[in-house]
């Protein structure tokens, strides 16, 4: 199998995974061998004949790690993927065109594993004799069961009787099919000079054991063939057998090497394949947790979000690679100057320099006169709504902040746990006051993990229903999906968001007074997340790196905001009572007082 | 039909016009209608009117690179945080949107006003930073109630725990203003 990725791009839902064999190149290796190494070694053992079908069935075995363990690791990858999907998708069950398509690739590969039995011919046939140091080979087989013992240190003396002046033939030690060792030749040129048959009789010869027991020992069959001058002639095999243990022999020990070699060379594959399985899992199963839920009651709730598979990775946020244009004209950042510059912060206690105006005083008309700082409100009245709140949860401590787009995952998960601690907490109280029965407070609190990833989906669902971040739909998956991993509430991912799209802006600027513009956002971000307020900067507004095009951003911008919802008029029923705005945003005595009317 | 609904049709209406000319007759009679709105409109209903005026004069600025919209975009984006300062969601949710109005328009308005209306917006983003923690804290609070809800599902037993959470949690999100996620809670009471 070859490694499956499969890339998940933000608010999109993958589609079915579908099986097909899986073929490993590291696998079909191992598996030739460890095949050909395990075959060698019954051979050294004595266990079996290296025919060439025994050669041919250990090089099949390839297939077991090659294709068998992939396909079928695969196999279970896919049908759990899916049946994750179709979970996920509350879809019916698609046709089980995988397990058909995967049972006959296994059958197929079984057939190649086991095919071919081993050829069954005679022992000797013709009118000959043989024999092997004495001993008639004719009622033998050429098999390791029928095979003649010899010694290590011993000779091989092997005896001929034929009826007829040999013509030609040759007499062999075999190996995988294939003669390995010449035991004696004819010449029938040679003797086909006279054209005389001199009748029959017998031949010996002998070679030392050892010219074959020095690297190898085990088993081994011998065939022959042998033509008469009288037109006859005979066939001979039969199998003897070098008696030592086979891990005393160089062969030997390496084709048990070859042979351990393939086999952890097979678990590695399977590991390897599992692993890459489990890891599709894991991916598909973090992404939909940061999908939506989607409606059972909608026929394909998201049928129009589908992507095709492996498209390619997540890029970066969108323009910054792109350098800027050196078409657009620098714009020049005015230092503050003579003009009166108020610090206009909500709760800054040096606002005393602000013009300050009635809070409930509206005023009603275009050309009212110059703001009256008698008559304005001051800057650091309590909202409404605003109480004392609650420590905002903190994920654990970068050590590394400067990797913080890096590192979603697993601040991801210190998150997690931080916040079904948290909720456990409130489950004790809730059940306690209910008077909830220890042993399902228990089921309920098993199930808080697992509802954090339904949370997660739920809002996003809302998240997408309210006009967030579509205005920058580019440069906004990224961050908030990063952002959403991080644990990071909803209402600052957005405003990060926005910050990011106005960085865009402001950055062609200058870079220093942009990071000192966002010095009041980047700092309860840094604490938030555990980071430096520069870091904060850096990582999630790069000003010199942004280069959005400025006209493009604006209208964006401005679509989202037309297009929303009216928020306000939802706040309104929150906060009724909330006066109207009365000159407080302090660029009335930059701009000029209640021009517009109020 | 209201200026909101107006408006919300308004780029769609924009993106169509046959000629430059006919685009800003249409955006310019939207800020008008705006105006009109404003000065009927009550409570955080006016921070949204105002932040739909700015993007108006927003889009007139880029268009046509004048002055005087961009100026008009900062003022109607202070309006906007204006209103919205008194309540901490409507703080989180229209001081980015104002803010990114003022600094689309930082190219156009006058040199001397841009440093200025820098430091006037970092102002707001002290009062966002301020509300955005405590909004965060709350959104923490409504999530873990949440939680409780969701895992209380299905429980035997747990029916009344499941209900009373998902009651908090509704309503604790609609007190940050999170009126989407708190209707996902709110039909099961």
């Amino acid at each position: 199998m070859g490694r499956k990725t499969v890339t998940y791009t933000i608010d999109k839902v993958p589609a079915k995974l579908r099986w097909y064999p899986r073929l490993s190149g590291w696998g079909l290796f191992f598996g030739a061998i460890g095949g050909v190494g395990g075959a060698i070694f019954l051979q050294q053992a004595g266990v079996r004949v290296l025919t060439r079908t025994l050669l041919l069935q250990s090089l099949s075995a390839a297939v077991v790690p090659g294709l068998i363990i992939p396909s079928f690791i695969y196999f279970v990858a896919v049908r759990a993927y899916n049946w994750r999907l179709r979970r996920y998708l509350r879809s019916p069950r698609g046709r089980a065109v995988s397990a058909a398509t995967l049972a006959a690739t296994l059958v197929i590969a079984g057939i190649t594993l086991v095919s071919s039995a081993p050829p069954a011919y005679a022992t000797v046939t013709g009118p000959c004799r043989v024999t092997l140091n004495g001993i008639n080979v004719a009622p033998l087989t050429p098999t390791a069961d029928d095979a003649i013992i010899v010694d290590i240190d011993g000779d091989l003396t092997g005896r001929l009787e034929f009826p007829s002046e040999i013509d030609g033939g040759s007499i062999d030690v075999m190996y995988g099919g294939f003669a390995a060792f010449n035991f004696q030749q004819w010449d029938d040129v040679v003797n086909d000079e006279d054209a005389v048959d001199t009748g029959g009789g017998a031949e010996s010869r002998t070679v030392q054991t050892s010219v074959i027991a020095r690297y190898a020992a085990g088993v081994y069959d011998v065939y022959g063939a042998v033509v008469f001058e009288n037109g006859e002639s005979c066939e001979v095999a039969f199998a003897f057998k070098i008696d030592a243990p086979p891990l005393e022999v160089p062969l030997g020990q390496g084709a048990a090497g070859a042979a351990a070699l393939g086999l952890l060379g097979t678990l590695g594959v399977a590991l390897g394949r599992s692993r890459e399985g489990a890891a599709l899992l894991a991916g598909l199963d973090h992404h939909l947790g940061t999908l939506p839920i989607p409606d059972p009651l909608d026929d394909d709730p998201i049928g129009s979000e589908r992507e095709p598979l492996d498209h390619g990775p997540v890029t970066a946020f969108p323009g910054e690679e792109q350098p800027a244009t050196e078409t657009e004209a620098p714009t020049v950042f005015i230092e503050r100057g003579a003009t009166p510059v108020p610090d206009l912060s909500f709760d800054d206690p040096d606002r005393d320099d602000l013009p300050a105006s009635s809070n409930t005083e509206m005023s009603t008309g275009e050309g009212d006169a110059p703001a009256d700082p008698s008559s304005l409100v001051s800057f650091d009245e309590t909202p409404v709504d605003a109480t004392p709140a609650a420590p905002v949860p903190v994920p654990a401590p970068m050590s590394e902040p400067q990797d913080f787009l890096g590192r979603d995952t697993a601040d991801s998960v210190a998150s997690t746990v931080a916040v079904v601690q948290q909720a456990g907490r409130n489950l004790d109280t809730l059940a306690g006051d209910l008077g909830v029965p220890d042993d399902i407070r228990d089921s309920v609190r098993a199930r808080i993990k697992p509802a954090a990833e339904r949370l997660e989906g739920v809002k996003a669902a809302a998240e997408r229903a309210r006009d967030a971040v579509d205005w920058a739909k580019d440069i906004g998956d990224d961050t908030e999906r990063r952002l959403a991993g991080l644990g990071v509430p909803q209402g600052l991912r957005d405003g990060i968001v926005w910050m990011r799209g106005m960085f865009g802006w402001v950055g062609g600027i200058a870079e220093d007074a942009a990071a000192t513009y966002l010095a009041p956002v980047t700092e309860p971000i840094g604490k938030m997340l555990g980071m430096k307020p520069a870091t904060v900067a850096a990582e999630l507004f790069p000003v010199g790196e942004f280069g959005t095009q400025l006209g493009d951003m604006v209208i964006k911008g401005a679509e989202n905001i037309k297009g929303g919802e009216n928020y306000g008029g939802q706040l309104g029923e929150l906060a009724p009572d909330v006066p109207g705005d009365a000159g407080n945003t302090g660029l009335d005595e930059i701009f000029g007082p209640n021009r517009w009317g109020r | 039909m209201g200026f909101i609904e107006d408006d919300q049709r308004l780029m769609a209406a924009v993106e169509s016009a046959k000629s430059p000319v006919e685009k800003l007759a249409l955006l310019a009679g939207s800020a008008l209608e705006g105006e009109t709105a404003m000065a009927e409109a009550t409570g955080l209903e006016r921070a949204e009117i105002a932040l739909r005026i700015a993007a108006t004069h927003a889009v007139m600025a880029v268009e046509t690179d004048d002055v005087e919209a961009a100026e008009h975009t900062v003022v109607w984006a202070g309006r906007c945080v204006d209103v919205a300062r008194h309540h901490n969601a409507a703080i989180v949710h229209y001081v980015p949107r104002a803010a990114a109005l003022c600094a689309s328009v930082l190219d156009h308005v006058g040199s001397d006003l841009q440093a200025p209306a820098i430091d006037t917006v970092r102002g707001w983003l002290r009062g966002y930073a301020r509300a955005l923690g405590e909004i965060a804290a709350k959104t923490a609070e409504a999530d873990r109630l949440a939680l409780v809800a969701l895992a209380a599902e299905g429980v035997d037993g747990a029916e009344e725990l499941a209900t009373v959470a998902r009651r908090d949690a509704a309503a604790a999100y609609q007190a940050i203003g999170d009126f989407e996620t708190a209707t996902t809670f709110t039909p099961f009471l």
